[in-house]
């Protein structure tokens, strides 16, 4: 997921529509693996290698960073165009 | 004027994954394997599928194929030629399957009961980046990666090496000249996406057909 892609896209979807100037917050969540022989979770720098930075071994199970996710909206009632 | 935060926690893929869940569950019922076989525009998915198909036709499997492009129908009437029954879906510009488009062609397939068949073949939209985001309901994605291709493609699309259940590489036959480094590539796919089963093939030659269909076979066995 590229953030600046989304926030791109977002000021041309949202034109016109109720949501024309509202703010898109991104939230990046890194890919955070478990790690068998150190028994916990550790997060990866990026997606080059699926290692545990502590022990080196690979790490099949993914616990995060295949989301994509609306989270919550924040909404300033009577500001909404009718 | 008053501030509210709404919570949603709703994922923005989850028409696609709810429709993909139920794709899912009528597989499951009528006891087909289906995979989606993903790879870049000319990695070989329809030579290779071509063989695939006549191969476990010729073992008296119950096979059909869907096959997605923007355009033309070539494909698909590459792949009747094994004699299986092949429906081709034109995407019109959309640069991969969704679960709806799946369903769609499933519904209207003249002929074809899903109950009928052994295996289903999704052959997707020629594309590394957008197919690994839509859940067709498969059991299997099959990530295909031809030796023209260079070995650090799985470094490059990393999202669709790690999200594939095993993984093809093709054009084995011109493997030397090309200077394909072999060891480089396992290990890059490994790197990616560690266990992943992985079939060095040739859909010219046949070579490494016969440990793929063994592969085939035993996750069919499994699922029923």
């Amino acid at each position: 997921m590229i953030p600046e892609s989304l926030e791109f896209c977002w000021g041309i979807v949202s034109e016109g529509t109720p949501l024309e100037g509202s703010r898109l917050v991104v939230d990046v969540l890194p890919v955070v693996v478990h790690c068998a022989p150190c028994g916990q979770d550790a997060t990866l720098d990026g997606m080059q290698s699926f290692r545990c930075p502590r022990c080196g071994e690979l790490c099949a199970e993914i616990r995060q960073g295949r989301e994509l996710e609306i989270d919550s909206i924040e909404i300033d009632d009577g500001e909404v165009k009718p | 004027m008053t501030t509210r935060i709404v919570e949603l926690r709703r994922g923005i893929l989850k028409k696609n994954d709810e429709l993909a869940a139920g794709l899912r569950a009528n597989y499951a019922a009528a006891g087909v394997l289906v995979l989606n076989l993903v790879s870049s525009p000319g990695t070989g998915k329809t030579a290779f599928l071509e063989r695939t198909l006549r191969e476990l036709k010729a073992r008296g499997s119950r096979v059909a194929a869907l096959v997605g492009d923007l355009e033309t129908d070539n494909d698909a009437r590459r792949l009747a030629a094994s004699g299986a029954p092949v429906r081709q879906i034109n995407t019109h510009g959309i640069c991969h399957l969704d679960a709806e488009m799946i369903g769609k062609h499933l519904d209207g397939w003249e002929g074809v009961a899903l109950g009928a068949l052994d295996y289903l073949f999704i052959e997707n939209v020629g594309n590394l980046v957008c197919p690994s985001s839509y859940d067709l309901g498969e059991k299997i994605r099959v990530v295909l990666l031809s030796v023209t291709e260079g070995e650090d493609k799985p470094l490059k699309y990393p999202t669709m090496f790690n999200s594939a259940d095993a993984a093809v590489i093709t054009k084995m036959d011109i493997a030397e000249p090309c200077g394909f480094d072999r060891e480089t590539a396992l290990r890059n796919i490994n790197e990616i996406r560690p266990g992943i089963r992985i079939f060095e093939t040739s859909a010219k030659t046949g070579a490494g057909m016969e440990e793929w269909l063994e592969y085939l076979a035993q996750e069919r066995a499994g699922r029923s």
